[in-house]
């Protein structure tokens, strides 16, 4: 090939190339002569590039390629212009898996607590709706999980304006509910729930906090400063050194492994399974032997001895007996 | 030599003109960059490969015998009104807003970046922020939704068992995405996780039914996820007050008749009682099943079990 830009463009595949350039040949054609500038900025691409990709245009088309069927690039300066060939002239259509990542996130966005859910968003999805998905309009339903709106509304505040907050908690791990103060750094959802990750006062550290277990959130007038540098991460994980259980689960606990982050899944040749979690509370893992009951067992409990295995077992049945005692009242 | 971009483009325009599916021999005399290979063998090869790039465009190439020439000859050919994109007439704020969407929710970033492209580019190409939300492009997702919007049955394994569904609609909640349809073999509608789905779903072909005129119930609380012809009773729950926002969060508000002592009774229909007991147990001592009868000396025995275990 004698044609330049061989270089860069060839960490790209020929296909991914080719989707770009059939996108970016419409939107040239429609807009006359825009300047290359224009074209890189929206297409997110270096100039370099597009003069690869559009040198190499010049010699695509229909058999026999001669000048009525290739496609005619010139550049006027900082310009450029097309004339297409057939079949150059509109985009390709949305894969099944672009447009479901399109109607999702547009969905998702107009539930948003606090979202416009008239305005340009909403008539950008029903225009699509209706000319390019074919009406699909009320058979796709995006929930976001349960947030008061006004809780999310005074993290975000707290998260814009860099101001403490202070949130009434329900520790799950504690079994407790308190009264914290924070500095939200950032506020998302993700696994089916709204989480602000936060630096802690009472606890001192960094941690994440469901918003669906504070009831109540108070910006304060305070302000604190946001560290330069943040490992925020995605989702919850669990400490590298809280102690790890390997529970056994019969099929109809198979949630369990659904439901808690672990450290990996071992189907058995009995159709059971064991889930290795990691165990930060005991009173939360009490708990949960307690709903399993005889669909899961402690299989071994890492770096420790029958002892605390036979501890933890105690705990359950303390839990137990405990919630039969109100049964009993 | 012309490179593999050129030919790419050149196969695609070529198979999208053509009204008569084209024999493999015209294929290699007429699309630019195939007259490369000396050998027959190789060009099939890379007419292969091709295909297969084509594919992961989302272009299915398709094959037909054809009736001329040699018996048993096969054809290709793209049909072009499927694949080209009809125009959705978006303005440019309608564009930006699509843009900030897919920025603010995570779903995939590959996808989004290769929609936007083919819907007009970046309005704002400075735009830059943190995503709030994010779903997950669940594999087989993209098939349930095609099978969705075309009214096409699926054909996959749920959980070791063969299925064939009239796909309904797809719904995201709690983390997940749904599928609601019509169960051929077990002849009633039902609810099914996407991401339990075990194999790649295989989609028929399209307008094998009549979309349902009703909106899909989607039941997703575990306690009424019981089989379609279980017993429906009404349960009761009481939760303590400092509980009650957990309670009602899960149960949603009209489930809950909140007391002058601030606890409340929680009212709901379960089919499948032990995902109840279940929900009653998590809340520890902060809550009591008080009916039905059964129900409640069922999580009394179940609570004797741990004890003695």
């Amino acid at each position: 090939m004698a044609r330049g830009g061989g270089d860069i463009v060839s960490r790209l595949t020929a296909s991914d190339r080719a989707a770009r350039v059939l996108a970016i040949i419409p939107w040239i054609v429609e807009r006359g002569a825009p300047t290359t500038g224009e074209v890189c900025g929206r297409f997110g691409i270096a100039e370099s590039e597009l003069r690869a990709d559009l040198d190499a245009l010049q010699y695509v088309g229909t058999y026999p390629r001669t000048m009525a069927e290739l496609n005619e690039v010139s550049f006027h300066g900082d310009q450029v212009e097309i004339i297409p060939g057939p079949y150059f002239r509109r985009p390709l259509n949305l894969t099944p898996a672009q447009a479901i990542s399109v109607i999702a996130a547009a969905k998702a966005a107009s539930v948003i607590p606090g979202s416009d859910s008239s305005g340009p968003l909403q008539r950008a999805l029903t225009k699509l709706e209706t000319k390019v998905f074919g009406g699909t309009g009320s058979m796709i339903e995006v929930e976001l999980g349960a947030a008061d709106s006004l809780v999310l509304d005074s993290l975000r505040t707290g998260v814009d304006e860099r101001r403490h907050v202070e949130i009434d908690y329900y520790s799950f791990h504690r079994d407790h509910r308190s009264t914290r103060r924070i500095d939200p750094y950032r506020v998302s959802h993700h696994d089916g729930s709204w989480n602000v990750v936060a630096y802690c006062h009472s606890a001192k550290g960094l941690r994440r906090f469901r918003v669906d277990r504070i009831a109540a959130a108070k910006v304060l007038d305070s302000t604190f400063d946001r560290p330069a540098k943040l490992d925020l991460g995605a989702g919850y994980q669990p400490s590298p050194d809280a102690p790890r259980v390997r529970l056994r689960l019969e099929p109809v606990a198979a949630w369990v492994a659904e439901t808690f982050p672990n450290d990996g899944v071992e189907p058995q040749d009995d159709s059971s399974t064991i889930v290795t979690l990691a165990v930060e509370s005991d009173i939360w893992f009490a708990r949960l032997l307690v709903r399993l009951g005889a669909n899961g067992r402690i299989d071994s409990v890492s770096g420790a001895d029958d002892e605390r295995e036979a501890e933890l077992r105690r705990l359950a049945a303390d839990e137990a007996a405990a919630i039969l005692e109100r049964y009993r009242r | 030599m012309a490179d593999k971009f050129e030919r790419l483009l050149n196969l695609f325009a070529e198979l999208m003109e053509t009204r008569r599916p084209l024999p493999i021999e015209d294929i290699r005399r007429r699309v630019g960059g195939y007259e490369d290979y000396e050998n027959f063998q190789s060009f099939r090869r890379a007419f292969e490969r091709d295909k297969d790039e084509l594919r992961s465009l989302g272009i299915d190439v398709e094959v037909f015998p054809i009736d001329f020439g040699e018996p048993g000859q096969l054809g290709y050919r793209i049909k072009a009104h499927d694949y080209v994109l009809p125009d959705p007439e978006l303005t440019p704020e309608e564009l930006a807003a699509l843009q900030l969407a897919l920025a603010l929710v995570e779903v995939s970033d590959e996808e989004a970046a290769g929609a936007l492209n083919k819907l007009g580019g970046l309005e704002n190409p400075e735009l830059s922020l943190n995503s709030v939300a994010e779903l997950p492009l669940t594999k087989g997702l993209d098939a349930v939704y095609q099978a969705v919007r075309t009214s096409a049955e699926l054909a996959f394994t749920y959980r070791g068992e063969p299925r064939r569904v009239q796909a309904h609609a797809l719904r995201f909640e709690s983390g997940h995405w749904y599928l609601a349809g019509f169960d051929l073999a077990r002849d009633a509608g039902r609810v099914f996780r996407v991401d339990r789905i075990d194999d790649e779903p295989e989609v028929g072909p399209p307008h094998s039914f009549e979309p349902p005129a009703e909106p899909s119930r989607f039941e997703l609380e575990p306690w009424r996820l019981g089989a379609a012809d279980a017993e429906l009773v009404i349960a009761t729950m009481l939760v303590d007050p400092d509980h009650v926002d957990r309670a009602r969060l899960a149960v949603g508000d009209d489930a809950i008749e909140v007391g002058d002592d601030g606890s409340a009774l929680v009212t709901v229909e379960v089919s499948h009682p032990p995902a109840f007991r279940s929900f009653v147990l998590d809340f520890g001592v902060h809550a009591e099943l008080l009916s039905p009868p059964e129900l409640r000396e069922d999580l009394i025995a179940w609570l004797e079990a741990v004890v003695t275990s």
